[in-house]
């Protein structure tokens, strides 16, 4: 049962622990990542709320839209999405989903197969989806 | 060795996390590319992402002209349900995430107020999608 | 030749550690102290000591225990990275000392403090007994519905299905893993890694059939769920056991379970 403590210290936890090393460095990155997603989101449903209100409203929205501030915003939303990507496929190459012959595919083999199906779907989301460029 | 009532919730979360997790892997990048970046790099004309291409977008044009006219329909329904599961996906993950970082930095005492407001979020917005993709023809 | 100790903070710099006084090289170690009956807070005491090229930080320890300090106290055992007791924190690091060689550590002097994430007892023994517990709360046995006489022999099982759990098995019970974790570090609620591959290694072992209870156990709001995947406990494991990879393993099964539960309810057990 419980040993006989005389009086055990309680260590105090740092607020920065996440600075200590890169990987918790990255850690925290990737968990923000999920802000930036959000934030689209929201964006997108106001683009749609925008849309409701007619042409004219619409092209006003657009200079909003399409303006600097907003395009270097994206361009920091696009990179989180990325991140979040990529540290996903590789996240879920940890975790061995079926077995092949007594073992689970390589995680190698399997952020290759992610990245590879990642592509496609993105060639046919701009395509099909888009009508291409 | 604990013996309660079976916990139906955590799991169901968890997988529509891991769900929108995969979702927004896979498409969130591309839909950023198109929708907010591919105009101001002229890589589309204006025509594609103003109100009427935008309005064109939303009725399926794109795919239809690779169906043609009698599977015209599946577009529509494609692009909205693209924006529907990308925009819900993409808030039921991000918002379980936050969630968590917030809990890590020390607000998991607040949990019982917390989770509802949470995912009650998320889903408002999702429903929020849905009335309004589908509010276009 | 070792020079004695003095109580104090030094500056650590990021210099190759040993230098050579003469004929020989000493190493400077910075140790963290925690005597209870005479102050309330931990402190540091340095030690300069000889080096040689093959020392790991538990000689040095035993070093200073021999010659210099009888009264430093840490775990040790087996010295050879099995027996999972001499794990602390070196230089930040979650570390077995009997594994780290000094040469290794390129900082000096060497800051040596209790592994982190648990109470300390006396200068580098921590408390072990919440880990004990978590251990005992996955069911880490062999569960059967009904158990076979012994005049009927023993479980069997091919390699094949050994190795399925032989990974998980691996465990050493250092506790490294909850050093490194910063989810257990905010909550020690939290089931943690060690614990959590232990039942996987239960799960996985094809003669055990208490999935049903065990899931129930863990696949709780301080159990796998708590988990967010940061992934460092499977760094620091000096036995490869992948906690992070058995945790997710944990929840994918609990949510399989769940939703074989829902829509198939009495092929389920």
């Amino acid at each position: 049962m419980a040993t006989t403590v005389r009086k055990a210290y309680v260590p105090r936890r740092s607020a920065l622990w996440w600075t200590k090393n890169p990987r918790y460095l990255l850690f925290q990155f990737r968990e923000l990542s999920g802000a930036f997603v959000v934030a689209y989101s929201f964006l997108v449903l106001w683009q749609l709320w925008a849309l409701r209100g007619g042409s004219d409203a619409y092209d006003a929205f657009l200079q909003v839209w399409y303006s600097r501030p907003m395009v270097v915003l994206n361009v920091i939303i696009l990179a989180f999405a990325v991140l979040h990507t990529v540290t996903w496929f590789s996240l879920t190459a940890k975790v061995p989903l079926f077995r092949i012959r007594g073992r689970p595919p390589r995680s190698a083999v399997v952020i290759g197969a992610n990245v590879v199906i990642w592509i496609v779907l993105s060639f046919l989301v701009v395509r099909v989806i888009f009508g291409g460029f | 060795m604990a013996e309660g009532r079976i916990d139906r919730l955590t799991p169901t979360v968890w997988g529509i996390f891991s769900l929108g997790g995969f979702v927004i892997a896979f498409l969130l990048p591309v839909f950023i590319v198109m929708n907010s970046l591919a105009y101001p790099f002229r890589l589309v004309p204006f025509e594609r992402v103003g109100h009427d291409g935008a309005l064109g977008w939303l009725r399926g044009d794109p795919a239809a002209a690779l169906l043609g006219s009698s599977l015209a329909w599946i577009g529509g329904w494609l692009s909205k349900l693209f924006l529907v599961v990308v925009i819900g996906g993409g808030l039921f993950h991000g918002l379980h995430r936050l969630k968590y970082v917030l809990y890590d930095a020390g607000l998991h005492r607040a949990k019982r107020v917390l989770d509802p407001i949470v995912y009650g979020i998320a889903g408002a917005g999702t429903a929020a999608a849905v009335f309004l993709a589908f509010s276009f023809p | 030749m070792a020079t004695g100790a003095r109580a104090g903070a030094a500056t650590a710099s990021a210099k190759p550690a040993p230098r050579t006084t003469g004929a020989s090289k000493t190493i400077k170690l910075r140790i963290g102290r925690y005597r209870p009956e005479r102050s309330d807070e931990p402190f540091y005491q340095e030690f300069t000591i000889p080096y040689r090229e093959d020392m790991v930080v538990l000689d040095a320890l035993n070093y200073i225990k021999e010659r210099i300090d009888p009264t430093l106290a840490y775990r040790w055992s087996c010295r050879m990275g099995i027996c999972g007791s001499c794990g602390a924190n070196v230089a930040g690091t979650p570390q077995l000392t009997c594994a780290m060689y000094l040469k290794d550590v390129k900082r000096s002097p060497i800051t040596v403090e209790p592994v982190e994430n648990f109470r300390f007892l006396k200068d580098l023994v921590v408390d072990i007994e919440p880990f004990m517990e978590k251990l005992a709360s996955v069911d880490p046995f062999i569960v059967r519905e009904e158990e076979k006489p012994i005049e009927r022999g023993e479980y069997r099982q091919t390699p094949e299905q050994l190795d399925m759990y032989r990974q998980q098995s691996q465990c050493i019970n250092c506790m490294l893993c909850y050093a490194a974790c910063p989810v257990y570090g905010h909550d020690p609620r939290f089931l943690g890694p060690a614990a959590s591959a232990l039942a996987l290694r239960y799960e996985l072992d094809s003669r055990d059939q208490g999935s049903a209870a065990r899931l129930a156990a863990i696949a709780t709001e301080h159990g796998v769920w708590q988990c967010t995947f940061v992934g460092e406990c499977s760094v620091v494991c000096p036995k490869d056991v992948d906690p992070a990879g058995a945790i997710q393993q944990l929840k994918a099964r609990a949510a399989t379970r769940l939703m074989k539960s829902m829509l198939l309810p009495l092929a389920t057990r």
